[in-house]
């Protein structure tokens, strides 16, 4: 396995650029499915290839309250450009994970957290971790995917 | 990091001039995407995650950051193989969120393998 340089206070593009040209791609069969509004359909997720090479090598993506911040910093009303691009660069990046743990960081990075922080209050869960193959097989019909009512959020919690 | 680096500021040709190299660094495209109409991606660069939202409704999220949002920022964007029309979208645009929407030449929304980059300045 290659070994990751210390990129703590390296540009996290030069390290993407790093491990396009030293990992190979992983694609995932996890897909993350949630509902953000009752009024819409399920959206899918899907984790990037070279991401999740990334994630799983470890040394190279920042941790991802990082992410949180920068989102703060956007939420401001007189949000201009961002400033504090350097805590991606220069926060120590995190340890490599199971394929597993990188749809958790990837569902608090990616997903809303109205979403992820309450998938479980509600007559169902907002959010499901499940294989491509769980998916219906074409898109027809593809606004009116729902999370299945038959998934109880006790039953998941088990 | 243990990598070679050569610094320039100016790169000079024998004949036909000299180009600051502020112009490769700001010229690069920062994101590049390829994925199908599921979002999953095939050929990307400083993507985390493909969002399939809906028919035609797709939204890619970046791992490093631009300093202003995607749709500040010179997207071009077009549909591989489909005879669609990539739009970028710019009420859920942020500095990590390129959000697009796939129509076919009636104006509806459809379905679509789509590619895309973006120039702009990395946060």
């Amino acid at each position: 396995m290659t070994d990751t340089p210390e990129f703590q206070g390296t540009h996290l593009f030069d390290r993407l650029c790093w491990a396009k040209e030293n990992l190979d791609a992983v694609q995932s069969d996890y897909r993350v499915v949630y509902e953000d509004s009752i009024d819409e359909c399920a959206k899918i997720l899907v984790p990037d290839p070279n991401w999740m090479a990334c994630a799983l090598q470890g040394g190279i993506l920042p941790p991802v309250q990082v992410y949180w911040e920068l989102a703060k910093d956007e939420a401001q009303p007189d949000f201009v450009k961002h400033t504090r691009g350097h805590l991606l660069h220069n926060t120590k990046p995190v340890e490599a994970m199971t394929e597993e743990q990188a749809i958790e960081y990837l569902i608090m990075k990616d997903c809303p957290q109205h979403v992820w922080r309450n998938w479980n209050e509600g007559n169902k869960p907002k959010m499901v971790i499940c294989r491509k193959e769980q998916l219906p097989s074409t898109r027809e019909w593809r606004n009116a995917w729902k999370i299945t009512e038959e998934l109880s959020v006790t039953e998941l919690a088990a | 990091m243990a990598l070679g680096k050569i610094k320039a500021d100016t790169l000079e040709h024998s004949t036909a001039g000299a180009l600051d190299t502020q112009y490769v660094v700001k010229g690069s495209a920062k994101v590049t995407i390829a994925a199908n109409d599921d979002a999953v991606l095939f050929k990307s660069f400083n993507v985390s995650s493909g969002v399939d939202q809906a028919t035609g409704d797709y939204k890619y999220n970046l791992t490093n950051a631009l300093t202003t949002t995607t749709a500040e920022n010179c997207v071009t964007a077009c549909a591989l193989g489909y005879e669609n029309i990539i739009r970028v979208k710019t009420a859920a645009a942020t500095t990590s969120v390129l959000d697009l929407h796939s129509i076919n030449t009636s104006g509806s929304s459809a379905n679509g393998w789509q590619g895309a980059a973006i120039h702009g300045d990395l946060a």
